[in-house]
Formats: structure tokens, C-alpha cells, sequence
């Protein structure tokens, strides 16, 4: 049977805990008095707003950026979701404020129906407690050497998370516990590698590490923000497939972000997940990976299968005298979105109604898609085409790199 | 831990890795191994990596003389009583007044001693205060941020625009202070809002980082965030800083001294100063310059002393230094990451 | 050590024979570190055809930055650089309307170690230009874009006036609004357009080579791929010849007509784009090629490599790669193969690279899919 941890006790009074047979599929006993067919994580209506400058500049002027323009999507357990899209579309934004790191402006997000805001605010209310929500939500940075502390070995920064939420652990029990996650992924003889500072440690080793710290606190959803892109490229598919493995032995969800398509498929495809793409702050396409790169619904998508490049030199020599499916290369200012459609001011199929109104995400077959394209009935198809700006004229200049 | 069922793969399970609390698995180290280890880690590689820097070992040993005329040069020699000898005898003449002696015939070598244990309390409750204030006030304000921030920074503004002198100056006279650890604790007063404000700007730049916002994202409080995770990176920092604000307070001390404004309770070597100054008229007369020469060097001793310490200090909290002088471990300035760097 | 390279990997099938601009012979770089002697770069050889792009692939830490820096002259103290590099220009009175000060006489083949500092300073960005890394980062705040060409300009001895109709037309490949992007600053600027700005300015005085260091390296998608394709047209246009440096292997095989792979500070494999990504030779490119997803890859092929890169301190004896190589043996730890001609456009350093094609499998063919594109 599980350990009844005292700290992390939420179960409520009239559930039964004894029951269960070991081997049976989805082991959650811990149903909190709220919602049982709530998912995992819910996100609506999300919006994060800035407002750009310094103090008086942020008083005076109405100049916001929306970082996060109106999201919604649901996560389950065991499940996997990959946002891609360039900088500046707002997917670490999105992952961060789904992790409660980061305080949406608008709309809610829910942890198994419990608002995770309003448990913070108002914790006498909430069904679940703002510290079990915490912990279910964990980070995984883009770069490891900026991930971990300097200073502390790695003995103290994963004891953190032990501390915390293993009270029942005395320090012989939790060194034990720590030497076991080391030897798992590889790094022996324990007691040296814990005995370690960061700077001691390859890229591939920091990047385990913090992974470790996230996982030893047994969270039902892991945010891993670019969490390979720091690392030798002959090295991410390692990093990958230990993601894949221990999510297939702790069930934990993932929130992936990445700019690279191609291993965002990766990801998607061995586990089964999705891949979402983001522009200016909204999801555009959302769906399983086969869809979104072999049979792309939304005119972004595409263009986002053009950059990536393949590796086969036949197709990539075809490639080269290809023009992008674009009308400017040039991100715009995400802080002026144009009227209707998001998109459209770079979009090759843009007609008129794209100026009109703000597409939702439509059902397109295989995936979603906020594209009126996905609609056979729509207006958009009647609708004459728009007269073409000087093609040459850069749209404003977006704001630098992420 | 939640109350889910351990999920089984093969033979690996989570609860195998997360521990169900069993002892040492097969080849873990003998506690013996442990200690020694300990040992190194906290006592031998700090030590080794202080002594390794000029600084820190002259500095050190400056400090370890003042310590010991403090304690067990106070204990064995004589205190200086007034006509034990003749009026100003000059130094290295006798046994009896090795150094000389002053206008009351005392031993300057037994004041410059018996002054030391004062002057070191001072330094002591100066920097105590001026950076256990500074790091209060001045990290919990950046990190936290808000109204806290505004107003703890409006007060340390105030403190850095009074003027320092006339401040201190107004509230030694109210108090009248006797105690050396009060006079440090008065004489710091405005020297505490200059390290908060260093030490929020330090902290205003760190709390982005990300490893603070992984140490958020588990849950841990904000004091255990400002004492574990940031209080490490600015440790070396405001050591030093801490120790310059130290030394200013002897200054200020011994010039207060000197100015007759601190009361006059016996010797120290501000006082000798004083005396030197008015009643031996050591300025003016070269054969009586070294009553004012010999508390100089003592108080120009300290002061060296502990800034050199102080400088040496960074070396002993920096990782990479400590890493390279423990024994046995592998250096690994391995960097997987893209971009940047030499190759 | 001399190279089969001149052999093996010049009568390529489709390409038109080039002669050669630049090469480097047995260069080394070494830094004296406090654990011993760092050799970064370590002994190298490579031929640089004119008007070709060339592709330098290496992970970091393989010496490819460090190459980059040595054809320049440009290694930081306190590195050592030894070996030889040399340039051949172009004829002596196609140089009669040379832009700038460099003057290479009747030479047809210049020593780059052996020139003082002041050839160098006109050599360099009058002869062969270089885009460092995180260059886009380096423009003067305070200066608007307009300024830095005034000032790169200048220090050539040129007049930007003269330049301007130059500077439009690479303006007009690179998909920049000239107007508008010399009149901002830089922070005014996206990191797409900084890096093509840049570019631009590399190139302003018509040098014959550039060399670029991770160009596209913190861009986003759309982006590299746009700028590759400018980097074609570039070439087509102005008769430059490219050394382009990277990580990213799939992100070069439309662009480039040849690649040289780096491991451990030496090249391992040399050869012709095609043939080297459809049959590599030497066991790292085809371990690195069965490691990198691509879009289309198959998946349940993928292997990361085990191991870990040498430092550059502890280099291993004989082959640097055997001690992650799944094919190596004794000969292997012992002796350090050099570059021998396996294809009739391919080299690469190994002793077996019959066994390796054979044991090492990867593979290009995109899945079975139905695709709309």
C-alpha cells in the first residue's frame, strides 16, 4: 500500500484508501472532495498582460503586450503536451502561469477543478491546498547551468525537495534516497557525484539534476522549458528518452516547450501526446503529431514545417529554391496585434473576412485549428483576396529574442 | 509523498528510487569514510584555501596576535597603574616599560594590551550590527519587493542623508555610552543603509535567476530563500563590505576619542591618542612622538589585519576553489552547452 | 601529416572543378591551462574552394569556433597557433579596383600567420570577413546602424558614399528596408534583423571568403531558414565563398556543397554534401547523423552517443573517438588515423570505414506517411 504522508494528506474523510488492488491501472486514490472528472490541469480563457516600461511609463500609456491572449487547453495524467512557436508567441509564458509560477491577468487555472489562485487567496475555501497544488507543479529550465545554485552541492539541492515534502525521512533515509535517483540515471558512484558542486558536473549531469529536484518531489506535472536545447545535440535524444522512460514510471504530465519541431515530434510521438503551436500569444493549431507535421490545418503550422529543415540532402537541395509560405519574415510587434486574425498580415491565403473576425480553434479532422480555412462553409471562401502591401516593407521590429 | 500506488515497471519502481526509508543499500561509505570526508568539506580545504592566499594568511595571523593579546596578553600582563614608573620613559630603555610610558607613568606596552580587548568589541559589535541590519533590511526588501521595499528603503535614504558626524556626535552625548559594544553598536548606526541598498540591488538581479524560481516552484519560504539560496552568492561580498564598515567604526571610534566627544573611561588607544596629544605634547616633541606613534601601529595593525583577512575571504566561498582543493575529486569544467565558450 | 584530400574529394561529379582559396595546413592551437596543456585545435588540414559554401559541423567542444578564429589570425592570448594557413587571391589586376588597403603584390599566395598586424587589419574584412558568435549582441548602443558602416568603412580607408549602391544591393538580398534599418539603433532592432544587418556589414567591402560562426544559432525557426536561403543567394550573386559554422547538421544540408566534420579538435570526415549525409563514413558523422531527430526521421532508429566528448587537456591516444566508437580495436588506441580518401568526393579518418558503413546504421527515409504538403 502507499505511505500515508502526513504532510500532503488531502484525502478526503470518506474515501477509501485500503482497497486498491496494486496492479491496477489509474492507482489515483487521492480524489479530493471536488470534481473526480475534473482533468488534471485545465487551463480557460488564460491572459497574461503586460504593460511594458518603467513605472511612469506604465501609468500613463495604454501600451500592453499580450503575452498570453486567450488560451485554453486541458491536460490529463500521463499525458504530454509540446508548445512550439518562435519568441515572442508567449508558449513560456503560457507553461509558466499553467504552473502557477506566474500570475494570469485573466481567466483560470484549475489543478483537478480546484482553482489553484483562489487556493492560494482564500485557503480556507479551497478544496485543495495551495502547498499540495505547489508541489504537484514542478519546473525544469532551459539552462542547467543557470538552474542550479552555484554555491550548494548537489547533495543539499536535491536534499530541498526531500525536506519539504518527506518529513518522514530521517538523513540517513534521505541520502539513500538521493543516491538512489543517482544511480538511476547513471551518474556513479553516488557519493561523489553528491558530493559535487554544479560547475563539477557536464551539461548532460546538471540537466539530470534538475531533473531529479523536480521529480523527487513526485509532481503530477512537469514544466521542462526548453529543457534540451542547452545540450549537445548528440545528447538530447538521451535526455528525451529519460524524460519518456520516467514519465512512463511516475505517469507525471508534461508541459514541453520547444522552438524545434523536430523534437518536439520526437516527444510527442513516443508518447503519445500533443504538439500545440503558439502565435501571438494563442494556440493556432493544436493536435497529435502526424496531423500538425504531415497534414498541417493552419497556414502557421506550414510555415513552421518549411523552416525546419530535413536531413535527407535530396529534399533539402529541392528545399533551398522554395519561398517560405509567407508573405514577411519579420515577427510583428506583439504588442499591436492587427485586427481579425492574428495571422494575417503574413499569411499566403489571408482574404478579406481574416480581417474581420478572430478565428477560434475549429474542429479540422485530425486536429484544431483557428483557422477559418477548417470550415468548408465559411464565408471566408466567398470572400475576394487581399491586395498585396509592398512586399519588401519590414513590418515593426518585434522585440529581441526571448 | 502522495497516497498514490507505487506504479511498478519491471524492477524499478517508484518507490525503489524515492526510498520507503530502508538504511544504506550495499556500497555505501563507512561513517568513518563519512567523517573524514566532513572533515574536508568543512575544516581542512576552507582552512587550506584561506592559507593558500597571502591576504587571508597575513591577515590571519594579525588577527590571531590581536586575539591573544586580548585574552591571554590580558591575563598575564600587568595593567598598567598609574607612576609604576617614571614619567616618560622612553621605549626599549627598560623591562619595566618596555614601550615607554605616558604622562602618569604608566606602561604604554600594558595599555596598548589591556586596550585591545575594547577596541576588538567594538569592531565586533559594529560589524554585527551593521551587517546583520544591512542584510535584514536590505534582502528581505528585494526580494519581497512592494511596499515593504519602499518603505524599508525611505528609511535606510533617511539614515544615509542625516549627516554622519553631527548624528553621531548628538547621540553620544545623549547616551554617553561606556560599554564598547554599545559605542559599536551607536557608531555603525549610519553605516547599515549603505549595505542594505547594496545588498537589495545584488538581490533585485539574483531573484530572476532561475534557480530561484526552481527553489519557488517547490515551495520553499521566502527567509529559507534568502538564507539558503541567495545568502551564499552575496556571502564574500558582504563580508568584505562588513568589514570595511568595521574598520570604520575603530575610525570613527578613535577619532571620537581623540576629540574628547566618547567619555574618557580609562585607557584605550584612543584616549592614549588624546593624551599623547595634549598632555605629552607628543607633536610637538620628537623625543615623546612614540606615545603617539605606538597606538597608531597598533590601531593601523588592526585595521590591516582585518581587511586583509576580509579580502582573502572570497576565495574560501568560491566553488570552484573549494571543488579543486578537496581531496579526491574529479575536475569536470565540462560545458555540454551550445554556443559561447572558447572551443 | 599531408592529406588525400586534393585527390579524393576534388573530382566530385556534379560540381565544376574550383581551385582553391585558402588552406591550412597542420594548424594547432594549445592553451596552457593549470591542469596541463589544452590542445584545441590539433593539427588540422582543410582545403577551401573559391565560391563554394563549406559547412564546418562540430558539438561544442569540438575546435570548430576555434578554427574559425585561426584562419582569421584571430586566436585570443594566450592560445598558440602554429601551422600554416595560407590565401590565394585573385589575380593582380582583377585587384586593380580592390576596395580598400590591402595589397597582396604580385603574390599569388599569402602566409596569413606570417602578415603584421597592420596586413591583417586590412586583410581582414577587405579579404575575408567573419561573423562571430552572439555578434548581433555586439553592435555600439549608442551608434545607429548608419554609423557602423560609416565606421567599418573608414577604417579601410574607403568612402561609405561610394559603398552606398553596394550596401543597397545587399540590403535587397538580405530582405532588409535600407531606410529604416540605417537610421535605427540597434535596440530598436529584432535579432533576425540585427543578424542580417550584420551580415550586410560583414560583406560591405566585398571580401572574397566570409566565415561564420553559428549565424543563426539564437534565432528562430523562420528565420534560419530565411537567412540560409539569403546566404545562397549571396553567394550566387557576389561570387563569395562561405565557411559556415554549426552544430546543427540538417540545418546545412540544402545550403552547403561540402562538410567537414569536427570531433576532438581534428576533422574526422571531409566530403561532399550528398554523399556524406547519405553514406557517411567515419563512425562519429553516422553516430551523430542516428542521434538527431529530424522531422521525417524514424524514430525507433534514434541512439544517443555514449560517452562523453575528451577534455582537451586528456586527449586519447591513437583515434580520439575510440572510446565511444562501437567498431574500434586495438589498432585504434594506438594509432591516430589521418584523413584518407574512402569515395571519390568523401575522406574521412578512420581505418574501417567499410565496417563502420556496414555496422553503424542510420537512416534518412522519411516515414511512411501521406502527406498533404
Amino acid at each position: 500500500m502507499s505511505t500515508d504522508d502526513a504532510a500532503t494528506d488531502d484525502v478526503a474523510p470518506e474515501d477509501v484508501t485500503g482497497a486498491e488492488a496494486p496492479d491496477e491501472a489509474d492507482a489515483t486514490s487521492e480524489e479530493s472532495v471536488g470534481d473526480d472528472d475534473a482533468p488534471l490541469l485545465s487551463v480557460e480563457d488564460l491572459q497574461v498582460h503586460y504593460k511594458p516600461g518603467n513605472l511612469i511609463e506604465r501609468y500613463l500609456s495604454d501600451r500592453t503586450i499580450r503575452a498570453v491572449d486567450g488560451v485554453d487547453f486541458e491536460l490529463e495524467e500521463n499525458d504530454m503536451i509540446v508548445l512550439v512557436g518562435e519568441s515572442g508567441c508567449g508558449k513560456t509564458t503560457l507553461g509558466k502561469a499553467a504552473v502557477g509560477l506566474e500570475q494570469p491577468t485573466d481567466g483560470t487555472v484549475e489543478y483537478k477543478g480546484q482553482d489553484i489562485w483562489d487556493s492560494k487567496n482564500n485557503p480556507r475555501n479551497a478544496d485543495i491546498e495551495w502547498g499540495e497544488i505547489r508541489r504537484a507543479m514542478q519546473v525544469i529550465h532551459q539552462d542547467p547551468a543557470n538552474a542550479l545554485n552555484s554555491s550548494r552541492r548537489v547533495r543539499s539541492i536535491l536534499a530541498d525537495p526531500l525536506k519539504k515534502y518527506r518529513t518522514e525521512l530521517g538523513a540517513e533515509e534521505r541520502k539513500e534516497t538521493i543516491y538512489r535517483y543517482l544511480e538511476y540515471v547513471d551518474m556513479m558512484p553516488p557519493e561523489d557525484y553528491a558530493d559535487r558542486y554544479p560547475h563539477q558536473l557536464s551539461g548532460g549531469e546538471k540537466q539530470r539534476i534538475t531533473l531529479g529536484r523536480a521529480l523527487l518531489m513526485n509532481p503530477d506535472v512537469i514544466l521542462a522549458d526548453e529543457a534540451i536545447s542547452a545540450l549537445d545535440v548528440s545528447l538530447r535524444v538521451g535526455m528525451m528518452d529519460l524524460i519518456l522512460d520516467l514519465q512512463e514510471m511516475f505517469k507525471t504530465s508534461y508541459i514541453f516547450i520547444s522552438h524545434d519541431l523536430a523534437n518536439a515530434r520526437y516527444l510527442a510521438k513516443q508518447s503519445g501526446g500533443r504538439i500545440a503551436v503558439m502565435y501571438l500569444g494563442r494556440i493556432v493549431e493544436i493536435g497529435p503529431p502526424d496531423e500538425i507535421i504531415h497534414n498541417p490545418s493552419h497556414p502557421y503550422t506550414e510555415v513552421l514545417r518549411w523552416s525546419t529543415p530535413t536531413i535527407d540532402p535530396d529534399i533539402a537541395k529541392e528545399q533551398m529554391s522554395e519561398e517560405p509560405p509567407v508573405r514577411r519574415i519579420d515577427v510583428p510587434d506583439p504588442e499591436d496585434p492587427p485586427s481579425g486574425c492574428n495571422f494575417h498580415p503574413r499569411c499566403q491565403y489571408a482574404r478579406e473576412a481574416c480581417t474581420a473576425e478572430d478565428p477560434e480553434l475549429f474542429d479540422a479532422g485530425g486536429s484544431e485549428s483557428a483557422c477559418f480555412r477548417a470550415l468548408p462553409n465559411h464565408e471566408y471562401w466567398d470572400s475576394p483576396e487581399l491586395t498585396d502591401e509592398d512586399e519588401s516593407e519590414p513590418v515593426q521590429a518585434g522585440f529581441s529574442d526571448d | 509523498m502522495s497516497n498514490k500506488e507505487p506504479k511498478r515497471d519491471g524492477g524499478v519502481t517508484q518507490e525503489r528510487i524515492f526510498g520507503t526509508g530502508e538504511e544504506s543499500g550495499p556500497t555505501r561509505r563507512s561513517p568513518a569514510e563519512q567523517a573524514r570526508r566532513a572533515v574536508d568539506f568543512y575544516v581542512r580545504t576552507p582552512l587550506a584555501i584561506a592559507w593558500s592566499d597571502w591576504r587571508t594568511r597575513i591577515g590571519g595571523i594579525g588577527i590571531v596576535v590581536y586575539l591573544l593579546m586580548a585574552t591571554v596578553g590580558v591575563m598575564f600582563y600587568p595593567e598598567p597603574t598609574l607612576n609604576e614608573v617614571d614619567y616618560f620613559v622612553a621605549p626599549f630603555q627598560t623591562m619595566e616599560a618596555p614601550l615607554g610610558s605616558d604622562h602618569l607613568g604608566r606602561d604604554v606596552l600594558a595599555m596598548m594590551i589591556h586596550g585591545t580587548p575594547e577596541m576588538l568589541k567594538i569592531v565586533l559589535a559594529g560589524f554585527t550590527f551593521a551587517v546583520g541590519l544591512g542584510i535584514l533590511a536590505g534582502m528581505v526588501s528585494g526580494y519581497k519587493g512592494g511596499v515593504l521595499d519602499t518603505a524599508v528603503m525611505t528609511l535606510a535614504d533617511v539614515f544615509i542623508v542625516l549627516p554622519g558626524l553631527p548624528l553621531i556626535i548628538v547621540l553620544v552625548a545623549i547616551f554617553s555610552p561606556q560599554d564598547p559594544f554599545v559605542i559599536g553598536v551607536v557608531l555603525s548606526i549610519n553605516r547599515w543603509p549603505g549595505l542594505a541598498r547594496e545588498l537589495r540591488s545584488q538581490v533585485l538581479a539574483l531573484r530572476s535567476e532561475d534557480f530561484v524560481e526552481a527553489a519557488r516552484a517547490i515551495g520553499l519560504s521566502s527567509p529559507t530563500i534568502i538564507g539558503q539560496e541567495l545568502l551564499p552568492m552575496v556571502g564574500p561580498y558582504t563580508l568584505i563590505r562588513g568589514t570595511q564598515q568595521a574598520v570604520g567604526v575603530i575610525g570613527a571610534a578613535v577619532g571620537l576619542y581623540f576629540l574628547g566627544i566618547l567619555p574618557y573611561n580609562g585607557q584605550n588607544w584612543g584616549v592614549m591618542l588624546q593624551n599623547a596629544y595634549s598632555q605629552a605634547g607628543a607633536i610637538q616633541t620628537p623625543s615623546r612622538a612614540f606615545l603617539f606613534i605606538f597606538p597608531v601601529i597598533a590601531l593601523g595593525g588592526m585595521t590591516f589585519s582585518f581587511i586583509m583577512f576580509s579580502q582573502g575571504l572570497d576565495r574560501v566561498f568560491n566553488p570552484r576553489l573549494r571543488a579543486r582543493n578537496e581531496g579526491g575529486s574529479r575536475e569536470e569544467e565540462g560545458d555540454d552547452g551550445e554556443g559561447g565558450g572558447l572551443f | 601529416m599531408a592529406i588525400d584530400q586534393s585527390q579524393s574529394a576534388t573530382a566530385a561529379t556534379d560540381e565544376p572543378e574550383r581551385d582553391i582559396i585558402m588552406s591550412a595546413r597542420n594548424v594547432r592551437v594549445s592553451f596552457d591551462m593549470s591542469r596541463g596543456q589544452a590542445w584545441v585545435l590539433n593539427d588540422v588540414d582543410l582545403d577551401i574552394r573559391r565560391e563554394e559554401i563549406i559547412a564546418v559541423v562540430g558539438e561544442s567542444g569540438s575546435g570548430k569556433s576555434m578554427f574559425a578564429a585561426a584562419l582569421m589570425d584571430a586566436v585570443e592570448d594566450p592560445g598558440v597557433l602554429t601551422g600554416d594557413i595560407t590565401y590565394y587571391p585573385e589575380d593582380a589586376d582583377e585587384d586593380a579596383d580592390r576596395i580598400g588597403t590591402f595589397d597582396s603584390g604580385t603574390d599569388d599566395e599569402i602566409d596569413v600567420l606570417g602578415m603584421t598586424d597592420d596586413e591583417l587589419q586590412s586583410f581582414r574584412w577587405e579579404q575575408v570577413s567573419m561573423v562571430f558568435q552572439g555578434a548581433m549582441n555586439s553592435f555600439n548602443p549608442t551608434m545607429k546602424l548608419r554609423g557602423h558602416f560609416q565606421e567599418t568603412v573608414q577604417a579601410h580607408n574607403a568612402v561609405l558614399e561610394d559603398r552606398m549602391a553596394h550596401v543597397r544591393d545587399l540590403f535587397e538580398a538580405l530582405h532588409l528596408d535600407f531606410d529604416r534599418v540605417m537610421s535605427s539603433y540597434p535596440h530598436e532592432l529584432s535579432g533576425g534583423i540585427k543578424q542580417r544587418a550584420l551580415i550586410a556589414l560583414s560583406l560591405v567591402l566585398e571580401p572574397e571568403v566570409l566565415v561564420m560562426d553559428e549565424p543563426t544559432a539564437a534565432l528562430d525557426l523562420l528565420m534560419q531558414r530565411s537567412i540560409i536561403s539569403m546566404l545562397q543567394d549571396l553567394r550566387d550573386e557576389f561570387d563569395l565563398t562561405i565557411v559556415f559554422i554549426t552544430h546543427d547538421l540538417p540545418l546545412v544540408g540544402g545550403l552547403s556543397d561540402r562538410i567537414a566534420v569536427m570531433y576532438a579538435f581534428e576533422f574526422a570526415e571531409v566530403g561532399n554534401t550528398r554523399t556524406l549525409l547519405k553514406d557517411a563514413a567515419h563512425p562519429y558523422t553516422r553516430a551523430l547523423l542516428r542521434s538527431v531527430p529530424s522531422i521525417d526521421s524514424d524514430l525507433d532508429e534514434m541512439r544517443p552517443i555514449e560517452g562523453q566528448r575528451p577534455d582537451p587537456v586528456n586527449i586519447p591516444n591513437g583515434c580520439s573517438f575510440h572510446p565511444r566508437c562501437p567498431i574500434a580495436d586495438d589498432r585504434c588506441e594506438i594509432e591516430d588515423p589521418d584523413l584518407v580518401g574512402v569515395d571519390e568526393d568523401l575522406a574521412a579518418a578512420c581505418f574501417y570505414p567499410d565496417q563502420s558503413r556496414d555496422e553503424i546504421p542510420y537512416t534518412l527515409e522519411t516515414e511512411h506517411m501521406e502527406s498533404n504538403l
